[in-house]
This record gives C-alpha cells, sequence and structure tokens, in this order.
C-alpha cells in the first residue's frame, strides 16, 4: 500500500506541475502627457491592446500569463522581452521587442510523433456546390466572425499522431499557453505613429486619436478608429475594424480582412481578401488582384468608386433606391444569370457596361465600378461563384 | 670615550672555554631537528596541479561547448514533417509558375507576381530562423504553412481569373 501512496503522491505532484499557471509583471509606467505631447512605439513580437486614457496619464501595464511553463522556462521567457518608455522633449518613446513571437496567445507543442492539420493541406478537394454561394452579410455578422478563440481553433485544426501514425486529439495538459496582455492607455489627443513587426495590435474603445500605423506580418483589430488623418498600412496581416470613420488605409496580402463599416476613408489595396459590411459616405477604393465582398450600403452614402486591376467584387446591391456604372477593358460582369464580357480592344480603352438608374430623384448613392480585367457580380440576394 | 677596539680582543680570554663531553651527541640532535625542518614542501606541486586541473576543466568544458554547437540540433517530428510538406508545396508551386507564365501575355502582370512570390520566400526565411529557435512554437508553424499555402493559392487564383477572362463571349452596354 505504501508504495501505492508514493505513486499516487508522484502523479498528484506531476498533475501539480503539469498545471502550474502563473502571471508575471513585465513592465509598468506612467508618463503624464499634454495637447502636444507625441507618442512612437516600436514594436516586434508584441501584443498590445490600446485604449482610450481618462486622466491625462499615459499608463503602460504589461502582465505574461504562463500555463504548465516551468520557473525556469519563464524566466528564460522573461529575460528575451525589453521594454522601455521613455518622454524626451514631449515625445514619449516606447520600444518592445522579443525574441519569439508574443501573440495575445501562444501555444506550444512538442509533438513526438507530428502534428496532423484537420483542414486540407494543399486546398485540392473540390468545393461543393453550396460552398460556391455568397450570401450578403450583415455589419454584425461580421463583427461576430471577428471574435475567433485561437485556443479552440488550435485544438480544432490541429491533432496530434500517435506511434502509429493515427491521429488522435491533442491533451490539453501537454499543450503549453502563453498569454500577453500589455495594455496601453492613451489620451485621445495624443498622436500616435507606431511600427510593427510580427505584432498584434487591438484598439479598444473609440480611438479618437491621429494614428500613422505600419504593421508588417500580425494582427490589427480594433473597435472605432475615428479619425479622418489616420494612415493605417497594413502587410502580410489579418486586418479587423468594426466600424472606420475617416482615413487612408494601405493593404498589402491582407487576410480575412473585415471591415464592419466604413466611412469617409479610402483603401489602395494589392493581394488581399476584404469584406466590408456597410459601405457608409465617401468611400473610395483602388485595387490590384484583391478580391472584396461589399455587402450593404447606408441610406447617404452619396458616393462609392471602385478603380480596381485584375480584381474580383462581389457587390450586393444597395436595398435602397441607387445609381450604378461600371466600366470596363477585359473585364466580365456577372448579374442576376446574365454575362456581360467586354473584351481587349486594341486602343486599351475602357467603355462602358451596365448603367443601372435611379427610380427616385434622390436617390441614396452613386456606385462608380472601374474595372480593368477584372470579374464582378453584383447580386440582390446570393451568388453562386463561377 | 675613544678607545681602540683591536684591544679589546687582547683582553679576551679565548682560552678559558671548555666543550662539554655530550656536545657531540647534542650536535648530531640539533643536526637531525635542523634536516627534518629543511625537508622539501610540495605544497606548490599542489597548487600547480590544481591550475592544471582547472584550465584543463575549462578547456574540456569549451571544447565540449565547441561540439555542441558545431552539431546540428536533433531535429524534432514537427520539424521533420515541415520539411516534407515543404518540398511538396514547393513542387506544387513551381508547377503552378511555370502554368501561369504560359496563360498570360502580361509582362506587368508576370513582374507583379513575381515580386509578391519574392517576397513571400523572404518572409518564409525569416520564419524559417524563428522556427529553429522556437522549435515547438504552432505559431510560427502554422505562419510557415501559411506562407507556403498563400503561394500556392495565388497562382492558382490568378489563373482561374485569366481563364475567366479569356471565355469568349462579348456583349456591349446594356440599361437596366
Amino acid at each position: 500500500m505504501k508504495s501505492l501512496f508514493k505513486l499516487q503522491y508522484l502523479l498528484l505532484y506531476l498533475v501539480c506541475i503539469q498545471s502550474y499557471a502563473q502571471t508575471k509583471q513585465v513592465f509598468q509606467k506612467v508618463l503624464p502627457v499634454d495637447t502636444k505631447t507625441e507618442a512612437i512605439f516600436n514594436l516586434k513580437n508584441t501584443t498590445v491592446l490600446i485604449e482610450p486614457s481618462t486622466d491625462g496619464k499615459m499608463h503602460f501595464d504589461y502582465e505574461v500569463n504562463f500555463e504548465n511553463y516551468s520557473k525556469k522556462d519563464i524566466n528564460s521567457i522573461l529575460s528575451n522581452i525589453s521594454v522601455t518608455a521613455e518622454k524626451f522633449e514631449n515625445t514619449i518613446t516606447l520600444v518592445s521587442k522579443n525574441i519569439t513571437k508574443t501573440p495575445r496567445i501562444a501555444i506550444r507543442y512538442k509533438a513526438d510523433n507530428g502534428l496532423t492539420m484537420s483542414d486540407d493541406l494543399f486546398g485540392f478537394k473540390s468545393k461543393s456546390k453550396d460552398s460556391l454561394k455568397i450570401y450578403r452579410k450583415s455589419k454584425d455578422s461580421l463583427i461576430r466572425m471577428m471574435n475567433d478563440n485561437p485556443l479552440k481553433s488550435f485544438f480544432e485544426k490541429f491533432k496530434e499522431l500517435d506511434d502509429k501514425g493515427n491521429p488522435r486529439r491533442i491533451s490539453k495538459s501537454n499543450v503549453k499557453i502563453i498569454r500577453s496582455a500589455f495594455v496601453i492607455k492613451v489620451p485621445p489627443y495624443v498622436p500616435l505613429t507606431i511600427t510593427g513587426t510580427d505584432t498584434q495590435i487591438t484598439f479598444a474603445d473609440n480611438i479618437q486619436n491621429e494614428i500613422q500605423l505600419d504593421v508588417n506580418r500580425g494582427f490589427l483589430r480594433a473597435e472605432v478608429l475615428a479619425n479622418k488623418e489616420n494612415y493605417i498600412k497594413v502587410r502580410d496581416a489579418t486586418c479587423r475594424i468594426e466600424t472606420v470613420l475617416g482615413g487612408n488605409f494601405i493593404f498589402n496580402n491582407v487576410k480575412n480582412g473585415i471591415l464592419g463599416s466604413i466611412n469617409h476613408a479610402t483603401i489602395d489595396s494589392e493581394f488581399s481578401n476584404v469584406e466590408i459590411g456597410v459601405i457608409g459616405k465617401n468611400t473610395k477604393i483602388k485595387d490590384f488582384n484583391s478580391t472584396y465582398w461589399l455587402y450593404n450600403f447606408t441610406e447617404d452614402f452619396e458616393r462609392f468608386n471602385v478603380l480596381a486591376e485584375y480584381s474580383k467584387l462581389y457587390l450586393f446591391c444597395p436595398e435602397i433606391d441607387y445609381e450604378l456604372s461600371t466600366f470596363g477593358h477585359n473585364t466580365i460582369h456577372y448579374i442576376e444569370g446574365l454575362k456581360i464580357t467586354m473584351e481587349l480592344n486594341r486602343e486599351g480603352k475602357k467603355s462602358k457596361m451596365m448603367e443601372h438608374r435611379a427610380k427616385t430623384d434622390t436617390p441614396a448613392g452613386h456606385i462608380d465600378l472601374d474595372i480593368v480585367n477584372g470579374v464582378l457580380y453584383t447580386t440582390d440576394e446570393f451568388i453562386i461563384e463561377n | 670615550m675613544e678607545q681602540d677596539i683591536r684591544k679589546l680582543f687582547n683582553t679576551e680570554d679565548e682560552t678559558n672555554h671548555q666543550l662539554p663531553l655530550t656536545h657531540r651527541g647534542e650536535f648530531q640532535d640539533k643536526l637531525k631537528q635542523a634536516t627534518q625542518k629543511q625537508k622539501p614542501s610540495f605544497k606548490w606541486v599542489y597548487k600547480y596541479a590544481a591550475i592544471a586541473i582547472l584550465f584543463l576543466s575549462l578547456g574540456y568544458i569549451f571544447i565540449q561547448q565547441d561540439v555542441v554547437g558545431s552539431i546540428e540540433p536533433e531535429e524534432t517530428a514537427l520539424q521533420l514533417q515541415l520539411k516534407e510538406v515543404e518540398q511538396q508545396y514547393l513542387n506544387h508551386i513551381e508547377k503552378e509558375w511555370e502554368s501561369f507564365k504560359t496563360l498570360t501575355d502580361d509582362d506587368r502582370l508576370v513582374e507583379r507576381y513575381e515580386q509578391k512570390l519574392e517576397d513571400l520566400n523572404k518572409d518564409y526565411q525569416e520564419l524559417s530562423l524563428q522556427f529553429q529557435d522556437d522549435r515547438n512554437n504552432i505559431l510560427v508553424l502554422e505562419s510557415l504553412i501559411d506562407n507556403l499555402k498563400l503561394r500556392l493559392q495565388i497562382l492558382k487564383d490568378i489563373q482561374h481569373h485569366i481563364k475567366l477572362l479569356n471565355q469568349k463571349n462579348e456583349q456591349n452596354e446594356i440599361i437596366i
């Protein structure tokens, strides 16, 4: 019996070690600011949450939570993080770097026999006719899509291989997790210049600040970006913004781009996939070789312009009175079962392909699509992709 | 008080001193003791030995570290798996690239895709270095696979796009 007790004690001890979780404070600082203060953030392998500050000070509060990590490993990981925040001549400079990727939730897993992904790695599975159907989506449904859980998707996506190479579920107790929370509170009058590489940036609440942002690989998530002077550049990253109220957006290889609604903004994009829930006043898109899903329009969108090359557009027609004209050159327009093709001409000139006239004298706005070498789908309900 | 010190020697009586009978034995005992005290000390040997051992140990550690540094660490199952997947993807990407080039005569389009694929390859190399340092980080692994997946996907998509455009069927402006 004694040896059995010993064994039980040992097992309990191992379980305790396995589920060991603790939170460590990496950095904390408060700096006073005024209306002339500027802030520069230089981030690498860092995850930050930026939210409005109401006490006229800038707050930096960085914590990391470890699950199933030994003390030695925790110390080693923390030693790789370096953070400084200094104020010099009314400019606050934050530099935060980490040697390894530190997203909001980082997962490490030692698979002795390897892992397998549950989806089709090479994308060779033929799609069913139903999966080719594209439906109109609302802003709310797009926002729900933004809030995914990386842990859940990890357990769904990956399976461990056993000794014989058969897939089996991953045991959570063998997964090491790091949750990173670097909260920065900024008063709304402080302009921000942010450069991030392999960085996840989340803006919470209504952000009034003027933002110059350059994200290269990583993630940009925002609730409301409300400054018309914003300049947001996103490359090889995911971009999810609930509400855009102005600014210029440069997208290069933005994967799963979702904009809940957009107003008074321009987008210059290439090699991207972007879904837009609601198009509001004065929005312009200039694109090369991206795919756009444009679902709804506001009742006063006034003007929506697209200038595109090698692009694919899925346009769900406004449910209100509107005008639409499409110009093209070597472009195909699918409309309610009808196919309009504008072929190449020698002069390379664009021609008018289609016009939809308003039914009343006061339409909600005019949609102007100018497409070269593109494919355009317009519909009222759903689209079956070719 | 001045005096000639040479006179002092003249007054000294040297002949009155007699040696004791035991002086020979006492002398031999003293000699024995003196020779015992002057035995050669071997402490320096220990000192030098300790220093030599220290240097040898340090040398061994440095050599060991050097050896460890020069030998490639054993590849994990994930790394081996990734290598296999990577090769499969690269073969597919190469095939799709060749197929794409034959499908279009738009040089500007080919150039842009060439640039895009180069950029993605640079990113892949950077991510590979990260994965070498952090070999069980699922996130880096996902990024690597996503990068390969993306290269293949954009090449497939643009070919599908060009094929759609090449389907001849002309109609002109219509008004609805």
